[in-house]
């Protein structure tokens, strides 16, 4: 099975969609990236076979620009599974990934025979993970355009304190759980309602942690607390 | 102050808005295809608060909403149940519109408000096959908008033929 990992965030570094994806492909340990050739990556999923018949490669790539080369449109057309991690915007798709879908959607949609899989993963700087619901049936709007299979859609609440905690501690079980969930879904090639999760703190907790980061970070720009509410 | 949102292109715009659309009571944002996407830096809450660190012709948007105290009105071709990438982009490049922090809001969390205008909601989906579960995401999708700017949904309408605004916006 050829897995591409899509992330949506514009952020060149340290998206939380990139941190997902990470914590996604470690579980899938038997599946290697494929090589810039096309090549078998002779990873141990077929033994000795390095012909590239197991076919389980993974690859990631990175949509932070409205639009996709066509190499990685036409690898991407070669894939079974699509799994897409991005950021909530405004309660739906950051528009330059709402771009590259439509590309995608031009690309794909003549290949109608080809069996493909969609799983996605919103994640939002608020606390309740079922806010990601519309970005989520969205993705699965644009599967039915597209002719292709949606299989699952998780929402993450509260993102990026959940994916920089480390993965053995408590307060990640929900995410580890969803996460396992999501890869097992992927490699059975199953389907699923969406699932959501919240951060495992209080909200209240949350909120606060929240307002205290805002204030910290425009202090080191040198600006003051008050200018947080700024007006225009 | 009226605002009017739409990614008709400006032979479409011309032919099809009424001319009250470009008066001094109502501000148009079209694409005048330079628009560059936000890039999630957050900048217009703690580098240049109220305002996008993109300066390009779309920079500001979150000081017109602010300007926004009657309608809104959108006019989108709908995407998967949402908007535009254009119309989309806007939205995306207006968030310093609310204020970075948190408040509950219908019992969910949402950002705080950074102004004090208040302005109802009207959006226009068009195109031509648009699925009921294109509209049922739309129809959920504007609520929420209107639930994080903290305004009211006045009217959310779905149209095959993009000709037909000329009536609906009179």
């Amino acid at each position: 099975m050829k897995i591409a990992l899509i992330n949506g965030s514009p952020k060149a570094n340290g998206s939380v969609s990139a941190l997902i994806l990470q914590s996604l492909r470690e579980r899938f340990p038997d599946h290697q990236e494929q090589r810039d050739d096309g090549a078998c990556c002779t990873c141990s999923t077929c033994g000795s076979d390095t012909s590239g018949a197991c076919g389980t490669c993974i690859n990631t790539y990175h949509f932070s620009k409205p639009q996709i080369n066509q190499q990685d449109l036409a690898e991407l057309a070669a894939c079974d599974t699509l799994v897409f991690a991005f950021p909530l915007y405004v309660d739906g798709i950051p528009s330059h990934l709402l771009s590259c879908l439509s590309q995608m959607e031009g690309y794909l949609k003549p290949l109608a025979s080809k069996e493909m899989r969609v799983y996605a993963i919103v994640n939002c700087g608020f606390y309740e993970g079922r806010q990601n619901q519309h970005a989520l049936d969205m993705m699965q709007n644009w599967c039915a355009k597209t002719r292709l299979i949606w299989g699952h859609g998780l929402g993450i609440g509260g993102g990026g304190s959940q994916a920089a905690i480390p993965e053995t501690h408590p307060l990640k079980k929900g995410f580890s759980a969803a996460m396992n969930n999501m890869a097992n879904y992927i490699s059975n090639g199953r389907a699923a309602d969406h699932a959501f999760i919240d951060p495992a703190i209080p909200r209240i907790l949350y909120k606060i942690g929240g307002a205290m980061g805002w204030r910290q970070q425009i202090k080191v720009n040198g600006l003051k607390v008050r200018d947080l509410s700024l007006r225009k | 102050m009226k605002l009017l949102i739409h990614d008709l292109e400006e032979s479409q715009a011309k032919a099809l808005l009424p001319a009250s659309a470009s008066t001094d009571n109502t501000i148009v944002i079209s694409d005048d295809g330079t628009i560059r996407n936000c890039v999630g830096c957050f900048g217009c809450w703690i580098k240049t608060p109220a305002a996008c660190v993109i300066r390009d012709n779309y920079g500001d948007l979150g000081e017109t909403l602010a300007k926004c105290d009657d309608e809104l009105v959108i006019i989108s071709e709908c995407f998967y149940g949402g908007f535009s990438p254009f119309v989309k982009n806007v939205m995306d490049r207006a968030i310093s519109y609310v204020h970075p922090d948190f408040v509950i809001r219908n019992k969910e969390m949402h950002h705080k408000r950074r102004y004090r205008n208040h302005f109802d909601l009207t959006v226009w989906f068009y195109g031509a096959d648009i699925s009921e579960n294109e509209k049922a995401t739309a129809l959920e999708l504007v609520q929420a908008n209107a639930d994080n700017f903290d305004c009211t949904v006045r009217k959310v309408g779905f149209i095959k033929d993009i000709s037909e605004i000329e009536e609906l916006i009179k």
